[in-house]
């Protein structure tokens, strides 16, 4: 699955990246490297974008880029 | 030679806080600093008893650039001329993952570098570490706990720094391929295992719990007609009414005085003249709105130095999207209320060169804080109570002229838009102050250059005739010249040649408008000059949109890089302008 349809306060772990070029290296270079804990958060007023939590801060998105993300399920405690 | 020393981080790490603690005031600023705009400059205070020139660089995520910005710093950092001596890495302790995924970057260029460990205060306020010795060890470099807002840890950071080997051969470029970054990260990860502790972040932050009401689905928007509701409100009372009209009024008894005082001791009265109606007329009706500029300044800088502007980009960013923008780009637009110059040039904070064209076209359609004197002028002499009524409709129409313009602009792809949401602060008062100081120091210095030259040249065009004996009404030069221009502007209401003048003098410094009527001779019966109501508001409206001041044109050449393109905004804009100001005067409403 793709982040874009996490829900909000799930958290989940980055698979792959996808994506090419400039957009594919910036959510790498932002910390979405394969095993990367992320949580999505609130949506904007408008509905898009979307803010997602990584190694401890908070970057806002647009779902057209969440969706370039496969995340699994995190193991349940 | 002095070690150049450059100081690397991401925003929101503290950088400039601590850019401005380094330095004091032995800064060099450019023409128009903006917030983390330019690449500004200055020696080392004399008390760190070192010697260093420091240069703060724009805001980094990673040297692979995304925006100009980050493009002019990474070039900056990797020239083999320009490039500086040593590094200093300031890296925020409370969010270490993503600063040391930057500082392992710039490690890999080579430069010698310390790190500071900034905010160190508020990581430790909340439960956490960081065993600062081993990390040393792990990358290599020397690793200081700071605090800038608190100076604390500062002297051995600086003694270090300043005794750095300078480099040697020029900066290596890092590897930007997946591999790589992956590598990073997983160093990363076991930099921060290893060596920090962390408070434990289960509960909701501050700022999170703030922006459930900042950024709440039904919450934002409230929110932020408050906020620019604020801004103009204390803008128009606090700055407009009060202080300005102290000035004013103190500025007026000046010219009497002076009058008295030369009239008394017998001077030439042509001398008097230009003293008092050119001179003081001119600079003191302009510089009289300090206060207003000045408040107006304040609290944009407020804004962004608090964390909210962010927020703004993040709630606007899908409604922008229909103009062609990102979120990202409402910051430049909401800067153009200060001044356009700033802004435009802030329009390189922009992913995409089309964002950024679009960007720098429709700042100047945000009415900067130098329109806002001649608005409220005009407005209360002609408009009375409804005067703020009047102002507000006059932003209005600015910002729908200029939004809708965008959609006759060739390519609808959008910007990209991603953004780190910082924590709320409080904002450094110093930071604030260094900012609005710099703003005035620009606005009084225009009122003794542009505006005074405005004046005296608008006197004297008014004063003389053209074989340069004292003009009777409406046999001066300016009433010659004006007259060229004025069956232009007929149509639009207001033919009358000291409009004509004044709106011309208006392309050097929107504010030399107003100096410039008031130098004009009979404009005592300013309202005389206009024939209906409606062609009040069409003058308003072509002032409001027809291209903006010099500086702001020579802004816009060097954003877009093109002159020719710079041109053509401003022929749209000037036949923007005319239209609506002759559909505002001939269609019946």
């Amino acid at each position: 699955m793709t982040l874009d349809k996490a829900a909000r306060g799930e958290k989940r772990r980055v698979i792959s990246v996808g994506g090419y070029g400039i957009i594919r290296t910036r959510l790498l270079e932002l910390g979405f490297v394969p095993g990367t804990e992320v949580t999505v958060g609130r949506r904007s007023p408008f509905g898009d974008p979307v803010e997602v939590k990584l190694r401890g801060y908070r970057l806002t998105m647009r779902i057209s880029d969440l969706r370039l993300i496969k995340v699994e399920r995190t193991a349940l405690k | 030679m002095m070690i150049r020393i450059a100081l690397a981080g991401n925003q929101n790490c503290g950088k400039t806080t601590l850019y401005n603690l380094l330095t004091g005031s032995n800064r060099r600023v450019g023409n128009f600093p903006g917030v983390t705009v330019e690449k500004r400059s200055g020696r080392l205070r004399s008390s760190y008893r070192a010697e260093a020139e420091i240069t703060d660089l724009p805001g980094l995520y990673s040297l692979f650039p995304y925006s100009d910005e980050e493009k002019a710093a990474a070039d900056f950092l990797l020239s083999e001329e320009e490039s500086p001596d040593a590094l200093m890495i300031v890296a925020d302790a409370t969010c270490p993952a993503r600063s040391l995924y930057l500082a392992l970057q710039l490690a890999e260029t080579g430069l010698p570098a310390v790190l500071a460990l900034n905010m160190y205060d508020l990581l430790t306020e909340h439960g956490g570490y960081c065993d600062t010795k081993k990390l040393e060890k792990m990358l290599g470099i020397p690793v200081f706990a700071v605090s800038a807002v608190e100076n604390t840890g500062i002297e051995a950071l600086v003694g270090t720094a300043a005794g750095l080997e300078k480099r040697k051969s020029k900066p290596d470029s890092p590897d930007f391929s997946e591999n790589a970054i992956v590598r990073r990260y997983l160093n990363v990860d076991t930099l921060c295992r290893e060596c920090f502790v962390m408070p434990s972040t289960d509960s909701e932050s501050r700022s999170e719990r703030a922006d459930r009401i900042i950024c709440g689905r039904f919450s934002a928007i409230p929110c932020f007609l408050l906020f620019m509701l604020c801004v103009f409100f204390l803008t128009f009372t606090l700055g407009g009414g009060l202080m300005s009209g102290m000035l004013g009024r103190a500025f007026e008894a000046l010219s009497t005085a002076i009058g008295d005082a030369t009239a008394a001791a017998g001077v030439a009265p042509v001398l008097t003249d230009l003293l008092t109606d050119g001179i003081i007329a001119g600079v003191g009706g302009v510089l009289s709105f300090l206060p207003t500029v000045a408040i107006l300044f304040l609290l944009l800088s407020v804004a962004e130095d608090s964390g909210y502007m962010a927020r703004i980009a993040f709630i606007f960013d899908r409604p922008m999207r229909l103009f062609g923008l990102s979120g990202r780009d409402a910051v430049p637009l909401l800067m153009g209320f200060g001044c356009s110059v700033p802004a435009i040039l802030a329009a390189r904070t922009s992913t995409s060169a089309k964002g950024k064209r679009r960007t720098v076209y429709l700042v100047p359609f945000f009415a900067c804080s130098a329109k806002l004197p001649v608005f409220t002028f005009f407005s209360s002499l002609f408009f009375g109570k409804y005067r703020i009524a009047v102002i507000a409709a006059l932003y209005l129409t600015g910002i729908a002229t200029g939004l809708l313009s965008t959609l006759t602009f060739r390519g609808k792809e959008v910007p990209s838009y991603m953004l780190e949401l910082p924590e709320y602060r409080l904002p450094r008062a110093k930071n604030v102050l260094r900012n609005l100081s710099d703003r005035c120091a620009d606005f009084v210095k225009r009122a003794f250059t542009v505006i005074f030259l405005a004046s005296v040249v608008c006197w004297a065009l008014g004063y003389f005739d053209l074989s340069f004996h004292h003009a009777a009404e409406n046999e001066s030069i300016l009433t010659a010249l004006g007259g060229l221009i004025s069956p232009i502007l007929t149509p639009l209401g207001f033919g009358d040649a000291r409009l004509a003048a004044a709106l011309f003098a208006g392309l050097f410094a929107k504010e030399a408008v107003l100096s410039s009527l008031a130098v004009s001779p009979g404009v005592s019966s300013l309202v005389s000059l206009f024939p209906t109501g409606r062609s009040v508001c069409a003058f308003l409206v072509f002032f409001l949109l027809y291209p903006p001041c010099l500086a702001a044109f020579t802004a816009s050449k060097k954003e877009l890089s093109s002159f020719p393109r710079a041109c053509l905004h401003t022929l749209a804009r000037l036949l923007t302008a005319y239209a609506a100001a002759a559909i505002i005067n001939n269609i019946p409403i």
